[in-house]
């Protein structure tokens, strides 16, 4: 799967990975680590879109989310067509991270994602 | 006041987890602040005895709170800010009959803010109250004794609300692990509270997938809306405005 438009993400201190999943939850685009299965990835980008769609029924125009695991955090963020998902730790530096996902989700929309 | 509202089970498990009664202590410059953290910190169930001028009164611990506090004729938040505004005296543990009633019902991190804004205000009437919050605490000391950079950092006065006011802003739902609704509080809605259930259970679901654990909390954000989703012994929901929920997230380490 194709991973080089999320190659910015990768240099924000802090993300462990990421991926780009379509409105089905469907993978798009992935960089992971590789102890984590495609199936458990596919499983859960069903899942997060499916906590989106809850949270905007209370929440309407609910464009983002964090999870905390610990010390990890999974953020997620509302692209024109689906979500962007950035696995990061407690080194994360949130501001750059910022920066880097507006670029990305930009660049995304440009190409018709 | 409202009455105690701790589950029993939560006594059983502190008091079986303490195998010997442990020590009284008396420190020259113990400060009241502490102690309370500190019972708080680890789920102390106690009574203890707060003595300074020849007035005395009585702090009760439980399940992690400071249920009732009480000092001469003052009850609760207030008997709390006279006690934290006194300049000496002795704080030991005490028998004493259990009060029917709880007088406090926050967490210890809000009382002492809450407090120490109050005891403030009371030192300085003239200044009278504005939405400049002062948050007193222990300044770290560098090694020449000088206040650190974090210390001078935080004596830079902020503009935000006090959490206590803040926290009367939000909507909490409050549900229950098998998804009954405990409680609806500051206009929360039902929907609110299935949110919450359903969602922190699809984040554990997450959590186990890519093998990370069970999520501790969970915040949802719109422009200028949000919503905090968190477990402790029940899973609670807060929503209400970005800002509100600053302290909310701060807390359940979405920072």
């Amino acid at each position: 799967m194709n991973s080089e438009p999320l190659s910015a993400l990768r240099r924000v201190a802090g993300v462990l990975g990421c991926f780009v999943c379509g409105p089905q939850g469907q993978l798009l685009l992935l960089d992971m680590p590789g102890e984590i299965e495609i199936e458990a990835l596919e499983r859960t980008s069903a899942r997060l879109m499916n906590l989106l769609q809850t949270a905007s029924e209370t929440l309407p125009s609910c464009d983002s989310m964090r999870l905390r695991f610990g010390a990890a955090e999974l953020v997620a963020t509302r692209l024109r067509s689906g979500l962007l998902c950035v696995l990061t730790d407690a080194a994360l530096d949130r501001a750059l991270l910022l920066v880097a996902t507006q670029t990305l989700a930009r660049r995304l929309a440009a190409a018709g994602g | 006041m409202a009455a105690i509202d701790l589950p029993d089970e939560h006594a059983f498990d502190f008091e079986s987890e303490l195998p010997s009664a442990g020590f009284a202590v008396r420190l020259p410059s113990a400060q009241l602040a502490d102690l309370i953290q500190i019972n708080c910190l680890n789920r102390v169930r106690g009574a203890f005895r707060v003595c300074s001028g020849g007035e005395q009164g009585h702090l009760f611990f439980a399940a992690g709170q400071l249920v009732h506090a009480d000092f001469g004729a003052a009850m609760g938040l207030d008997a709390v800010v006279v006690m934290l505004g006194l300049r000496g005296g002795s704080i030991e543990p005490c028998e004493r009959p259990w009060p029917a009633l709880s007088s406090i019902d926050m967490g210890a991190d809000a009382l002492l803010l809450t407090a120490a804004q109050r005891l403030d205000d009371e030192r300085r009437p003239e200044a009278g109250r504005d939405l400049t919050t002062k948050v007193v605490r222990i300044a770290p000391q560098d090694r020449h004794g000088a206040p650190s950079e974090a210390a001078r950092a935080s004596e830079v006065p902020s503009f935000s609300l006090p959490p206590s006011e803040q926290l009367s802003r939000l909507a909490v739902a409050q549900v229950g692990l098998d998804g009954s609704i405990r409680k609806l509080k500051s206009g929360a809605a039902v929907d609110l509270a299935d949110t919450a259930f359903y969602c922190q259970n699809v984040a554990d679901l997450i959590g186990d997938a890519l093998t990370l654990g069970p999520c501790q909390a969970i915040a949802f954000e719109s422009e200028d809306q949000g919503i905090v989703i968190f477990r402790g012994r029940n899973i609670v929901g807060v929503r209400g405005r970005t800002a509100d929920l600053e302290f909310v997230r701060a807390k359940v380490g979405l920072r």
